[in-house]
């Protein structure tokens, strides 16, 4: 038990990293929440990356908040692009910094030094761009067509509710095994 | 970077204009995935929808060049394409579903390995039409082409590019 709470705790500490700027980071499952609040802001969020074509930060899963459009239900996740400021991409692509490519390539490199396993490890790392959510999310469903895609970021079938365009990312943390499912107090692979 | 990107993107202009001539002549594209049945396909709801030169053609103007991140280390990706907008497509019920309006394709002119660095043509067209089917998912809804979702899957995203190039590279 003893043994556990430790555990927990480290975990809990990991998750709680301030922002690279020093900033204290939201959750993904607070930023999600308060979407409409932060769009268009500036923000630092630290979650769980996921992702093979695309990354993204997910919530997990004893977040509390339940986003639903129409009866329509949607996945706590934050899609991650990198700001695309040519005319093909539409203006919430565009971003008036540049993105912090040292920061990256640093983030790379310790998930490499780490021995980070997709099929089994997980990454932590806190996240620093430009916020955005679409104010007219509730519309972007097909309540009446099951299987039918909801209208939200990133690679079709993927459906955030919101995106987060990169301008930096720090504290990158792989956590070997499936002690990243611990936060949620499920057992590995129980997920 | 830029430098990249300046030297990739006449040549990418030059393709798709390779493309168009070769389709107009020969409408061997079209005919390729027409008979392979990848792209225009209708769904069970009724969301048709038009044949690949069409939309090859709609999507002519939504490439961007740029990185693309993933999430597993030195996997690389070549391109990417996100729904945009929102718009309802009509249903021959009557009824309206909610579509994408447009898309944006990212093709990855950064990372060693990846198509528009490192392919040939071939594989430009290849890498294209793997987008072109997840863009008529996006524009048309779930279905309409062969080309599955492989966000998280790299086992299905191999399975896309194999399915192209069987049937559009015999």
């Amino acid at each position: 038990m003893t043994t556990f709470l430790i555990g927990a705790l480290g975990l809990l500490a990991l998750y709680a990293r301030a922002a690279p700027d020093q900033t204290p980071a939201l959750s993904v499952c607070d930023l999600v929440a308060r979407r409409n609040a932060y769009n268009g802001r500036m923000v630092a969020v630290r979650g769980k990356l996921e992702g093979v074509e695309g990354a993204w930060l997910v919530a997990p899963s004893d977040c509390e908040y339940k986003l639903v459009t129409k009866g329509v239900i949607w996945q706590n996740i934050i899609y991650l692009a990198y700001p695309l400021n040519s005319p093909a991409a539409p203006d919430y692509y565009h971003a008036d910094f540049t993105t912090d490519w040292k920061a990256i390539r640093k983030a790379e490199g310790e998930s490499v030094r780490a021995g980070y396993d997709p099929s089994v490890d997980s990454k932590i790392a806190t996240y620093v761009g430009l916020f955005r959510t679409y104010e007219d999310l509730g519309s972007r469903v097909n309540p009446n067509l099951p299987g039918a895609l909801k209208l939200g970021f990133g690679p079709v079938g993927l459906e955030a509710p919101a995106m987060l365009l990169v301008q930096s990312v720090g504290d990158l943390v792989v956590i070997h095994g499936h002690q990243g499912d611990q936060e949620t107090g499920k057992k590995p692979g129980n997920r | 970077m830029k430098a990249r990107l300046k030297a990739r993107q006449p040549e990418l202009r030059d393709f798709f204009h390779a493309v168009g001539n070769r389709a107009v002549q020969a409408d061997p594209l079209s005919s390729l995935s027409s008979r392979a049945g990848l792209f225009g396909l209708t769904r069970p709801y009724g969301n048709s929808s038009p044949g690949a030169l069409t939309v090859l053609g709609m999507i002519s103007g939504s490439f961007t060049f740029g990185p693309i991140s993933s999430t597993i280390d030195n996997y690389v990706i070549s391109a990417t394409a996100v729904g945009t907008g929102s718009g309802s497509e009509p249903l021959p019920d009557g009824a309206t579903m909610q579509v994408s309006v447009g898309v944006v394709i990212t093709l990855n002119n950064t990372t060693s390995g990846a198509s528009f660095v490192d392919g040939t043509a071939s594989d430009w067209a290849t890498t294209i039409l793997h987008e072109l089917g997840h863009a008529y998912w996006d524009l048309y809804g779930a279905g309409t082409s062969q080309i599955q979702p492989d966000g998280s899957s790299p086992q299905t995203s191999a399975a896309n590019t194999q399915l192209i190039e069987k049937d559009c590279n015999p």
